[in-house]
């Protein structure tokens, strides 16, 4: 009993550094750890001894499960599969080696001995040290673990069911003439099947309200994301037809007002001005004759010799004319609230770019970090679009700065590149 | 090693460059520091260089109507492009023109007319300039989408913002609300500025009296602020004699 408890330790002790081996992890030996195995190396022994060699099976790996998880801090999936691995494996050949040292034995030597049988256990536990030291073993085992991860939590469940009534069929089997002992396991089978009908039902429900919610967040968060595109639209679609007027003839004029009047957007006054310049000239002068009335202190500096419409894509002049008409009803809004009402607009180029640079004075309470996100304004509830729609874009793009009680707004777009 | 004030002059004039290199030696005559003058006739390479060295303290005086492509406003935008702490004064003929809009924009000290009492009305000015020693240091943050840069001067004070990890930095017009915490920004900040209170830091520049008793203290734009602790006033006591 000694000797096969010795066994027991050193086959204890193996295979959980076998364990380590295969999932690439440092085998720690700690006396705390190895008395807990020599508890449970005894245990076997007596479970084997006392019991019967089934159950000792079983023990084993149960304990197998508690040296890992000892040792080693993995999650459960990894755990169970590792340990249920190297203990099928290592069980199999444990069995197989057995055979083939008994058979050999019992020919030569009519009898199998103790020693002989713990020397064998000593030979394999060393053989299964190395074939876990292969390479191709780990990494198909990795491979393996990789694919099982993927399956789901109630299919491991039913797994566990499965193999729960193979376990008890087995016992009952050996247990057919005793009454007793096949009332108990026929008792523990109805247990398990309601516990997994239980189980199944809720699983099942959990599944369904998940997978709506699922949808239900999926829906609303288009919706949502539908909606602010929607809003933005709406918002900055004036601009947007400021920009096609300050390039249309007065005809297109006319049907471009009409549809603004027939959306009920806010109305320019293009209208009502005689000689409106063309181009971007023509689009700040709208707002300038707007304002007319309310004393702002407007500085306009023209540097640029070029025809903007000339040396812009169709596409960038839209985005132009509507960034520009976003920051200006921004600029003249902050700057009405101020003593000095000042707006300062420089529109100059280089080689490669056209700036576009709108100063204002300001009176407000900003949080900076805030500025240009969705929906914050210092306006009313509604607003909070403009610069959320304007600062995420590349090709037409705004630098924001504030100094003192300035706030800045720099517009800087590409001029199309000059064909050789 | 002496420090350096650097004057940059911008127009057309020869005779009027020379003019206020004249005033302008005759203001620095006493000076500790080492003045250096450059002047310029018309925009140029030179001078965009010179503009693009902020290590220099420099006071910029420049003629609007500069007989170039650029002009004394752009030149003014090219320097605050870079530098907002250089002192600038604008030379015009036009009484009026373009002083309420351009002093805002470009922080332009003065705008002196060039016939009428040129000569004392640049004195002044620079004297004026020299005296205050060109204070003016930036706080300077920047967000995602913002580039902040308030002068400290214009700063009255600084508080915890209550419900998140922010503060308030409260100035002659507007509040802003920035993400930093009370110690973090003291590191943005010079001397002139003291912790009176664990949740508010005040610029003592900008302090008229302290009521450390009733616990408040009043600015020079007369708002009344209840953040004052005696815990601190050892320090600002302290910090004011010395």
């Amino acid at each position: 009993m000694i000797l096969y408890g010795l066994a027991t330790i050193v086959g204890y002790l193996n295979l959980s550094w076998i364990y380590g081996i295969t999932t690439n992890q440092k085998f720690n030996l700690k006396l705390r750890k190895v008395l807990i195995v020599v508890f449970l190396a005894i245990v076997s022994t007596i479970v084997s001894f006392k019991i019967n060699v089934i159950a000792k099976t079983f023990y084993n790996l149960f304990a197998y499960f508690i040296m890992t998880k000892l040792f080693y801090n993995n999650d459960k999936k990894k755990l169970v599969y590792y340990t249920l691995l190297i203990w099928l494996i290592g069980g199999l050949f444990d069995v197989v080696s057995m055979s083939i040292v008994s058979a050999i034995i019992m020919l030569f030597y009519k009898k199998v001995t103790a020693i002989i049988t713990v020397i064998a256990t000593f030979i394999l536990q060393i053989f299964l040290n190395l074939l876990f030291r292969i390479k191709y073993i780990r990494i198909l085992s990795d491979k393996l673990y990789n694919k099982i991860e993927q399956i789901e939590n109630i299919v491991w469940f039913y797994i566990v069911i499965v193999a729960l009534f193979f376990l008890f069929g087995i016992l009952a089997y050996f247990n057919i003439d005793n009454f007793t002992n096949g009332i108990m396991i026929l008792f523990f089978i109805v247990l398990c099947l309601s516990i997994s009908i239980y189980f199944v039902h809720t699983i099942s429900i959990e599944k369904i309200y998940n997978e709506t919610s699922k949808n239900l967040l999926e829906n609303n968060s288009f919706f949502v994301d539908q909606n602010t595109k929607n809003r933005i639209f709406k918002h900055n679609i004036i601009h947007k037809l400021d920009g096609v007027k300050s390039v249309a003839n007065d005809k297109s004029k006319k049907l471009l007002d009409d549809l603004i009047e027939e959306y009920n957007l806010t109305s320019s006054p293009s209208k009502e001005v005689d000689n409106l310049p063309n181009g971007i000239n023509g689009l700040i002068c709208q707002k300038i004759y707007s304002n007319k009335s309310k004393k702002v202190d407007f500085a306009i500096n023209n540097y640029i010799k070029s025809e903007l419409f000339d040396v812009l894509t169709p596409k960038k002049y839209n985005k132009l004319c509507e960034t520009l008409g976003i920051c200006l009803d921004n600029a003249i809004t902050a700057t009405l609230k101020t003593k000095e009402k000042i707006l300062q607009i420089a529109i100059l180029e280089n080689q490669d770019n056209i700036f576009i640079k709108i100063v204002n004075t300001f009176k407000s309470e900003l949080e900076i970090d805030e500025i240009g996100n969705l929906n914050y304004t210092t306006k009313t509830s509604g607003h909070g679009l403009g610069l959320y729609s304007i600062f995420s874009r590349k090709d037409v793009m705004v630098k924001t700065s504030i100094i003192n009680n300035l706030f800045e707004n720099q517009i800087i777009v590409k001029k199309n590149k000059i064909k050789a | 090693m002496k420090s350096v004030i650097k004057f940059v002059v911008v127009d057309d004039e020869e005779s009027c460059l020379n003019n206020v290199k004249d005033i302008i030696r005759e203001v620095t005559f006493n000076l500790e520091e080492e003045v250096k003058i450059e002047t310029f006739i018309k925009y140029s390479k030179k001078l965009e260089k010179e503009i693009n060295n902020v290590s220099e303290r420099k006071i910029y005086i420049l003629d609007i109507q500069l007989d170039d492509k650029f002009s004394g406003i752009q030149v003014a935008e090219m320097i605050r492009s870079v530098d907002w702490e250089s002192e600038i004064i604008f030379m015009t003929y036009h009484d009026k023109m373009f002083e309420t809009v351009y002093r805002k924009v470009y922080e332009v000290f003065s705008f002196i007319e060039k016939f009428h009492d040129f000569r004392e009305r640049l004195k002044k000015d620079l004297k004026t300039i020299l005296k205050k020693n060109c204070d003016n240091k930036l706080f300077v943050y920047q967000s995602r989408n913002v580039d902040l840069k308030i002068y400290l001067k214009n700063i009255l004070y600084i508080y915890r913002d209550k419900e998140e990890r922010k503060v308030v930095i409260v100035t002659d017009n507007n509040k802003f609300t920035v993400g930093l915490g009370v110690q973090e920004i003291l590191e943005f900040l010079d001397s002139s500025f003291a912790v009176v209170h664990r949740a508010c830091i005040v610029n003592k520049t900008r302090v008229q009296k302290y009521h450390w008793t009733d616990k408040y203290f009043v600015l020079d734009t007369g708002e009344e602020v209840n953040m004052l602790s005696k815990k601190y006033k050892k320090e600002v006591l302290c910090s004011n004699e010395c």
